[in-house]
């Protein structure tokens, strides 16, 4: 177990010291974070909580540790549940820091979707990869309108039928406007939302098209999420 | 003047600020009275008190002062009497008389220093074409300064907290991270580019913002200081009943602010912001804790946020950026519904 002494620091370097900690440490290791003041004892455990760790504290007269497993490194910041449907801020707004410890067990076990694709053929067969579903606009393929039109429409209303659903749908562009009233798929994507798929959908693209007010169905989102979306899902599906 | 104010104190800014939630909770037993010339007061949590006094204008007043946030006493001055001016603008009037709050010890730091932060808070006034009309020194420790300040606007063109509605653009007009870049300084953290963008900024008068929302007829504003963007949005969805949805990707941001939070400089007044907004506020998932908590960073002397129209969003947007704001951006909307803060 590794401990970081941040005695006699004031925030927010206890905060910089445990994160440059946890950023060299090894995944499932632990590490305890000795310190003392209210004040750094407080944001630390906010910070833990924001981070999606669960800790355990003591308290020996004025100093306290706290104490966690390393949990799997993320990429570049993008959590790794995004495609895990796990984090409870979304589920409950204003919720999030009240159930820490399952929490952080949730994201601590989250990773294992995220194992990374192409190792073992067996294995791909006997798992099928988490996918996502990208609907950029309102055909499927390239070539007669009407035809195209006609296939994401069928695509689309197939979809809830699979046994693999994809873990997310995520709508950009043109295809945003799938996701609004009127729309052919409308029932079909919101049977697929029922059944756990995310549906995230384009805000900038809903903006420019003047649709945000007619979403029926997903969440809206930004590039920001889209992009890290992108790459991270193992598989992406362009129909 | 060769005296490092930051040596003085841990919590400079509107970093300093009492938590919002602890404020409201004990105000409430407090009644205030008022006539029908009020026109705004504390109910709304607004930036400043407005009383009219004839048809055609109003007063509005307001105070703010603060502990230092930098090392040096002129621009420490010129930032806390910036950040004062502030209010008055978000509320779409001018400043027209102020008076300096001062605290400051009798001995241990040189009197020039004093000196030096009065004289740059007056250059912010004369900046602002307001008149300093006295001021009140106490002896204090630590040295805290800031500005009483009246203004003055046409009640037509006045800019509340509680006018935001649904289908209205969400315009800020400076870059957020002040809170973030302070903490990293004083840690030695930060790109001397990036901290002196931010001290830059702090001193940059929120005027241009005022005369848009009057010449393209704003009428729900506010300043984003000491509680953060989600804080402040918070007070004025609730002030308003209705949601404010920011996309977090489009929020200006000053260049390495983001990169100091995901090492863990996350100061400890994001966090009091953050449990302030908790009960209303919404995050996206899978939003990076570093956006979420950019959200939170306590600005001092920030920018105005604005509830524009959505035809004439991009042309304030557009002038501002030619103006004094080249950071100014669209960065969201507002939508019907009970309060909350929504980051995607």
């Amino acid at each position: 177990m590794a401990t970081i002494d941040v005695r006699g620091l004031a925030c927010p370097a206890p905060l910089i010291k445990t994160k440059q900690a946890l950023d060299k440490a090894e995944a499932g290791s632990t590490l305890q974070i000795v310190g003392n003041g209210e004040i750094p004892f407080g944001n630390l455990k906010n910070y833990l909580k924001e981070l999606g760790i669960a800790y355990k504290e003591t308290r020996v007269d004025e100093e306290w540790i706290l104490a966690f497993t390393v949990p799997e490194k993320k990429k570049e910041g993008v959590v790794a549940e995004s495609f895990c449907s796990v984090n409870p801020e979304a589920a409950e707004p204003g919720n999030g820091t009240e159930n820490t410890a399952e929490n952080g067990e949730k994201k601590a076990a989250a990773p294992k979707a995220q194992a990374m694709p192409g190792i073992n053929i067996t294995a791909h067969l006997n798992t099928p990869l988490p996918y996502m579903v990208v609907i950029k606009s309102l055909n499927m393929g390239q070539g007669e309108e009407a035809l195209g039109t006609l296939l994401m429409k069928s695509y689309v209303n197939v979809l809830p039928e699979l046994d693999h659903l994809p873990q997310v749908i995520c709508m950009y562009n043109e295809g945003v406007k799938l996701a609004i009233e009127g729309s052919p798929v409308l029932e079909s994507l919101q049977k697929l939302e029922s059944k756990g798929v995310k549906i995230i959908v384009c805000g900038t693209c809903t903006e420019y098209y003047k649709v945000s007010g007619q979403l029926k169905v997903g969440t809206i989102s930004n590039m920001y999420h889209i992009a890290s979306l992108l790459s991270t899902i193992p598989n992406v599906v362009y129909p | 003047m060769n005296f490092d104010l930051l040596s003085t104190t841990q919590t400079g800014g509107c970093s300093a600020k009492l938590p919002a939630g602890l404020l409201s909770g004990l105000l409430k037993d407090i009644p205030l009275p008022k006539n029908d010339h009020v026109l705004v007061d504390i109910e709304t949590h607004d930036d400043a008190g407005v009383y009219q006094i004839q048809d055609d204008l109003a007063l509005i007043v307001t105070t703010d002062f603060f502990p230092p946030l930098c090392s040096d006493a002129r621009t420490f001055g010129r930032i806390a009497a910036c950040n004062a001016l502030s209010d008055v603008y978000a509320m779409g009037g001018t400043p027209l008389l102020t008076l300096n709050l001062t605290l400051f010890p009798a001995e241990g730091i040189p009197l020039e220093v004093l000196h030096d932060i009065l004289s740059g808070g007056q250059e912010m006034v004369n900046e602002a074409g307001a008149f300093t009309m006295g001021g009140h020194t106490i002896v204090d420790e630590v040295p805290k300064y800031g500005l009483a300040v009246v203004g003055t606007v046409n009640p037509e063109n006045l800019a509340t907290n509680d006018a935001a509605q649904d289908g209205d653009v969400l315009i800020l007009t400076k870059a957020l991270g002040c809170g973030v870049l302070i903490a990293a300084h004083r840690l030695g953290m930060a790109e001397e580019s990036s901290y002196q963008k931010a001290l830059a900024q702090m001193q940059k008068l929120n005027r241009q913002g005022a005369e848009l929302m009057r010449k393209y007829h704003v009428r729900c504003a506010t300043d984003v200081t000491g509680f953060g963007l989600a804080g402040h949005a918070y007070k004025m969805a609730i002030a308003s009943g209705c949601q404010l949805h920011f996309h977090t990707a489009d929020l200006p941001v000053i260049p390495g602010v983001l990169e100091l939070l995901e090492a863990g400089c996350v100061p400890g007044a994001a966090f009091k912001n953050l449990d302030f907004a908790r009960p209303g506020l919404q995050v996206a998932e899978g939003l990076a804790v570093e956006r979420k908590m950019l959200c939170c960073d306590a600005q001092t002397s920030g920018g105005l946020l604005m509830c524009a129209k959505p035809d004439v969003a991009e042309a304030i947007v557009t002038e501002l950026r030619q103006g004094d704001f080249p950071d100014a951006a669209i960065v969201g909307s507002v939508k019907k519904g009970s309060p909350a803060v929504v980051l995607d």
